[in-house]
């Protein structure tokens, strides 16, 4: 039993591994094909089709939502410490992991309709409205996909609070 | 959903609405406002509508979405911009009249016939319908007075078919997010912009063009109000009478103010010191020439996607000769 | 009642550090689930992460934090501020100064204010910080000279009131140049004044020869070809903002890479540290969007607004308190999203009563600024406290400093309408 645990943990970590890559890509990706599109555009009078929807119909997305679990389980996200650190331990030790369940309820539901969203579009083979027409329910899988990843992550940060390294302390 | 509040024996029904204009835009402070008298004076007030214009609610590309779920009773949703949902109403962007009068009524026609199987696949039907007038091309320093002259051009468009019937005369189609449309037009990031004279004045780009066309068929822009269908449902029948009235009503005040409204602006732009030319209708063929084909390159996405697009244009096709003359 | 109630429970999230747009979005989830059920919770959640993301104008944000990412990683940017420090010499305060005119230079770049804090941020802080500046004091500078951006062309938000308002776009972009930069006058003038009150925040000035001073520009040419590449792009029409910052991204890596000051590796540590950022800002739009729907459906904002109208006050008194709503408005909401909500409410007042179209919408976007750096919601502050990894509080406090001269500012625009409506009365 331990060991699925270990397995479905390491499990974990790699699917995130591969989603930050994912992120760190979209920004690159997104910085070549601006260029590409306006150069294109400026200097040979054919610009590349689709590029404005490509951008905000998947690498802003995959570029916001692979990277969430990542930089939660860094610590990454903003929070106010001030007031905290007059806060009681024992008053922290029990309000933190309500917080935390506050957070999965939101991020729960988001990847619920987010998996929603994806069955809808893969149901009526919805498309971008550009020219490429492209699917989108990949788009919205991705998005399901980074926020499921994050929940994983707020459970675990329940569990073992110690995993999450603030940054700002 | 329609929520019902019992006071005594007096029922009232109140519906949430919601669009994506501004509320000075005639979208809404007239059109919108048009429907929304009309249906409480109808139903003698028995049906009040609650109106959340300009993206109050939800993007414009999310209303059609927030509709079928039921958070609004009624919402906007414009087939150019969910040519990925609503394929098959994007029929009405190809150039086969000029009004929007016409538009309106062909519209009013296909949508509560032929494509109201399109609508409800998402779980609604359409309420009121219009069309905007087609596009026409505004540009800041080359006069358009051929269909020649926009070879190579740099323009604005609206993407998807747009795009493609602004590549059929050599424009190389650019794609810009609405905040950006004026700058990228003082900018010159793009010469010009295809906009219906509607929509040149919601962008202020009339600030900056010099020269317009008036009359070319450049791609129409339908407008669809749609009403959840469980809404619709639970609505007795005297009320969901008296809502079609109001939305055949709509359809003909939208369509003849347009007209007139475009006259008007093509009027105040050229005491502004635009130059407008008014294409002569001898001319219209040879600015239509380069679309040949277009409605055969429609007719096969749709069938690839498995909907029923030679049906559509065909009637749509039909339609447009009956009522435009 | 209910908006009021939700807003104080998202402040006591906030207080016992939950992350900022965790707490929104559960505030925000909340408040629909009273305001309209499980049906408004169903189409805001499915609809709202998405559509928050997906927005290509708002991918200026990623791009020019790539851009400031690689150029900081290759060594560029010490060159420039080795340069500033040395030519600004005995100056105290010089390279706070510095930051604001280099903001001011960022915000002819940018439209986006959080785009050009956070650049600005991963920047100039560092630097900062090695010449002596107090953490507070260096975050504040970078913070708050990034709202610059809204002010001077481009700039999204005075877009956005010329499209609600019909408002000539053309001469508010013009409007917005000389408020912008007398703000950034002032804050020059007020860092110096600052210094003598605090010498210990801000280090002395040092003085160096003529020899040192032209020495330290000639590593200059790399970011000048950077700041030229932007530049060109923009002004002569080959890209929009949003697409310049991409380009300048681009000129970034090619400059760096073709150099060798960085190498591939860097190049992937920029974007990794570019995309953790990028996610931060976002988790917090995303959690303000959905309270924002929550706010807009209670129709509270709108029903102040009504109130205010109907009250037989002066038009100054009604001034100032449609600036009161604007500045508690920034608290809750973002900056776009509350031009479109309040606008066609407050402009047809504020017009009626004889103020000029074109200075309110100057007042409104120094007022959204003011909200981007004010707690507890200040977009700015998150996102230099998330680049710097400062803690946010010792952000807020630097800002406060800076605020004080942000509100001089702010009087001088309301008594001196001149200052935003002289430039464009030359306008046709
Ligand atoms: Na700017
Ligand atoms: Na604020």
């Amino acid at each position: 039993m331990k060991s699925f645990a270990y397995f479905l943990g390491k499990a974990i970590d790699y699917l995130e591994k591969i989603c930050m890559t994912g992120s760190v890509l979209s920004v690159i990706f997104m910085m070549l094909l601006v260029t590409a599109d306006v150069t294109g555009r400026k200097f040979f009078g054919q610009p590349i089709p689709g590029s404005v929807e490509i951008n905000e119909e998947y690498l802003m997305v995959t570029m916001v939502y692979l990277a969430m679990s990542y930089v939660y389980i860094q610590g990454g996200h903003v929070r106010v410490t001030l007031i905290r650190r007059f806060l009681p331990q024992v008053f922290l030790k029990v309000i933190d992991p309500c917080l935390n369940a506050l957070g999965l309820a939101f991020f729960s539901l988001i990847t619920y309709f987010g998996w929603q969203k994806t069955a809808t579009a893969l149901k009526f083979k919805e498309t971008s409205s550009c020219i490429l027409a492209f699917p989108m329910a990949p788009a919205y899988f991705l998005l399901t996909l980074g926020a499921a990843l994050l929940c994983v992550r707020i459970i675990e940060s329940i569990v073992q609070p110690a995993k999450i390294k603030w940054e700002e302390n | 959903g329609a929520k019902t509040n019992q006071q005594g024996k007096e029922e009232t029904i109140t519906l949430k609405m919601a669009d994506s204009f501004p509320v000075n835009h005639i979208c809404s402070r007239d059109f919108a406002k048009f429907f929304i008298d009309r249906v409480e004076k109808l139903t003698n007030g028995k049906v009040r509508i609650e109106y959340y214009p300009a993206e109050q609610i939800g993007k414009l590309k999310d209303l059609l979405d927030l509709t079928s779920q039921g958070v609004i009773d009624i919402g906007y949703a414009p087939p150019s911009f969910l040519a990925g949902k609503l394929s098959l109403n994007t029929v009405m962007i190809i150039p086969e009249y000029y009004k929007a009068s016409q538009g309106s009524e062909i519209y009013n026609r296909l949508a509560k016939g032929i494509l109201m199987q399109e609508f409800q696949k998402y779980g609604v039907r359409p309420i009121f319908v219009y069309a905007l007038p087609q596009y026409d091309v505004g540009t800041v320093r080359k006069p358009i007075k051929s269909p020649d002259d926009l070879k190579g051009l740099k323009l604005k468009t609206s993407g998807g078919l747009y795009d493609k019937i602004a590549s059929r005369y050599g424009v190389t189609p650019v794609v810009v997010p609405s905040p950006e449309v004026y700058e990228a037009t003082q900018r010159g990031v793009v010469e010009g912009n295809f906009f219906s004279f509607i929509s040149v004045r919601d962008y202020r780009v009339n600030e900056l063009e010099k020269y317009h066309t008036f009359g070319a068929t450049f791609g129409g822009y339908p407008i669809a109000y749609v009403i959840n269908e469980k809404t619709w449902q639970r609505l007795p029948a005297d009320i969901q009478k008296a809502l079609l009235q109001a939305a055949d009503e709509l359809n003909k005040h939208a369509g003849e103010t347009l007209d007139m409204e475009q006259e008007k602006i093509a009027r105040e732009f050229e005491q502004q010191g635009m130059v407008i030319y008014r294409i002569p209708p001898e001319e219209l063929e040879r600015w239509r020439a380069p679309l040949k084909g277009l409605e055969q390159e429609w007719i096969e996405e749709m069938e690839k996607k498995g909907l029923p697009g030679r049906q559509v244009y065909e009637e749509y096709h039909r339609l447009c000769q009956e009522i435009v003359k | 009642m209910l908006a009021g109630a939700i807003l104080v429970f998202m402040l006591l999230l906030l207080f016992v550090g939950m992350p900022v747009g965790f707490a929104m979005g559960v505030a925000g989830t909340i408040g629909l689930y009273f305001k309209g059920g499980l049906s408004a919770i169903a189409s805001i959640l499915s609809n709202a992460p998405y559509r928050s993301a997906a927005n290509f104008a708002l991918s200026t944000v990623p791009m020019f934090i790539f851009m400031a990412e690689i150029i900081s990683r290759a060594n560029i940017v010490p060159d420039v501020f080795t340069a500033a420090q040395r030519w600004l010499g005995r100056t105290p305060g010089g390279l706070a100064i510095a930051t604001v005119i280099a903001s001011a230079g960022m915000g002819a770049m940018s439209g986006s204010s959080t785009a050009a804090a956070a650049c600005m941020s991963s920047i100039a802080v560092p630097e900062m910080r090695r010449a002596g500046y107090s953490l507070e004091m260096a975050a504040g500078v970078v913070t708050v000279a990034g709202t610059l951006a809204i002010m001077i062309p481009p700039s999204i938000p005075l877009v956005i009131y010329g499209l609600v308002t019909e408002t000539s776009i053309g001469k508010l972009l013009i409007a917005g140049i000389l408020p912008g930069i007398m703000t950034a006058a002032i804050y020059s003038i007020g860092l110096l004044l600052w210094r003598k009150l605090k010498p210990e925040v801000i280090p002395a000035g040092q003085a160096y020869s003529y020899r040192e001073k032209f020495a330290s520009l000639r590593p200059l040419w790399a970011f000048l070809i950077l700041a030229s590449v932007v530049i060109v792009t923009l002004y002569a029409g080959i890209g929009t903002p949003t697409e310049a910052a991409a380009i300048g991204a681009f000129g970034a890596a090619a400059i760096s890479l073709a150099t060798r000051r960085l190498d591939l590796k860097g190049l992937y540590a920029a974007a990794l540290q570019t995309a953790k950022i990028t996610t931060m800002i976002f988790t917090i739009i995303i959690g303000a969007m959905v309270c924002g729907y929550f706010f807009t459906l209670t129709q509270a904002t709108q029903k102040t607004i009504l109130f205010i109208s109907s009250l037989h006050i002066p038009p100054w008194f009604i001034m100032g308190l449609i600036a009161v709503l604007y500045l508690i408005l920034g608290c809750i909401m973002d900056q776009i999203a509350i031009l479109l909500l309040t606008l066609p409410l407050t402009f047809p007042l504020v017009t009626s009563l004889g103020y000029d179209p074109i200075w309110f919408g100057i007042i409104a976007t120094k007022l959204a600024e003011i909200g981007l750096v004010t707690p507890p919601v200040g977009m700015n502050a998150y996102v230099v406290s998330a680049t710097i990894k400062a803690p946010l509080e010792q952000v807020f406090k630097g800002t406060g400093v800076m605020l004080m001269f942000e509100f001089v500012t702010l009087c001088l625009l309301l008594a001196f309408p001149m200052i935003a409506t002289w430039l464009p009365s030359f306008m046709k």
